[in-house]
């Protein structure tokens, strides 16, 4: 006696708790938690990709600055002035921020890439975004823990 | 094709389905492929560059030295064309979710390439005039 195959969650009528609100637009919440985790994963790869292209071009200015080894000796270079920005404080929490969207980004990938290599493992899709959400608030409590550091022990800690 | 042709809407509880064949499965298997090889690349480079180093340690002295190692340069091209190429193609899996007057969805699409193509240029070019033994310029 072969199971039939499951189906993928892409596929078939999802059920609902109650009606659509907006029947005629295509991927809404319905309410699960594979959902959230799914427009989670677009809205951090799109502010991945954003953050990408202010990186590269904050790259540029080494270029540019590479011109003046002197003002690179003394640490005054263009591109040593727009990294200043990136010392704040502000900039701390935000960096904290891009690496939990890039953790979480990659541990929902990889959790749909090894999900479709097994497709009877979309049975127990719950249990593996629960996974998933346990390993990214695991790594980012330490992560954080070790980035945000020097804002609370300015003079190095212990 | 997106998954949210008229008639099979995506409900995503998060993944797409494997297209059945011609570009958008190439796409697709470039997607996971990609994607676990920038899991090692970037989070490796998220580890070195965000955690192990604190943000006061990185002045251009030291970005400059790194790239004395061709070893990071190579590194780093191969997590420019990979991300880059890997972000761009994710946009565009959502603009065809999403925007479904014809026109826009051209617009935004070839605006998304276009931008992109330009940063991969860009970073393509700093990686590869960047001083290579100190001193240089």
């Amino acid at each position: 006696m072969n199971d039939p195959p499951v189906p993928h969650p892409s596929q078939g009528e999802p059920r609902l708790r109650r009606a659509p609100r907006f029947p005629q637009v295509t991927s809404v919440y319905v309410g699960r938690e594979g959902q959230w985790s799914y427009i989670l994963h677009r809205l951090t790869g799109v502010g991945v990709l954003l953050f990408l292209f202010v990186h590269i071009f904050e790259t540029f200015l080494l270029t540019y600055s590479a011109q003046d080894p002197a003002a690179v000796a003394a640490g005054t270079s263009l591109y040593d002035q727009a990294l200043e920005v990136y010392k704040t404080p502000y900039f701390r929490v935000a960096e904290v921020a891009l690496v939990g969207a890039v953790v979480y980004h990659s541990f929902h990938g990889l959790r749909i890439t090894i999900q479709d290599m097994w497709p009877n493992s979309w049975k127990y899709q719950k249990l593996a975004v629960r996974t998933q959400w346990a390993a990214f608030l695991i790594i980012m409590a330490i992560a954080a823990f070790f980035m945000l550091r020097p804002l609370f022990m300015p003079h190095g800690g212990a | 094709m997106s998954t949210s042709t008229p008639g099979s809407p995506s409900y995503g509880y998060g993944s797409r389905a494997r297209p059945s064949g011609g570009y958008e499965l190439g796409w697709w298997i470039f997607m996971r492929v990609s994607g676990v090889l920038l899991l090692f690349l970037a989070l490796g480079h998220l580890y070195l560059m965000h955690v192990a180093v604190d943000i006061e340690q990185v002045t251009a002295e030291f970005a400059l030295a790194r790239m004395f190692n061709p070893f990071w340069r190579i590194y780093d091209l191969s997590m420019l064309f990979l991300a880059l190429i890997h972000g761009v193609n994710g946009v565009r899996v959502i603009l065809e979710d999403y925007v479904q007057h014809k026109g826009w969805l051209v617009t935004l699409k070839y605006t998304t390439y276009t931008v992109a193509a330009f940063f991969l240029l860009l970073g393509t070019y700093v990686l590869l005039t960047l001083p290579t033994v100190p001193g240089a310029r």
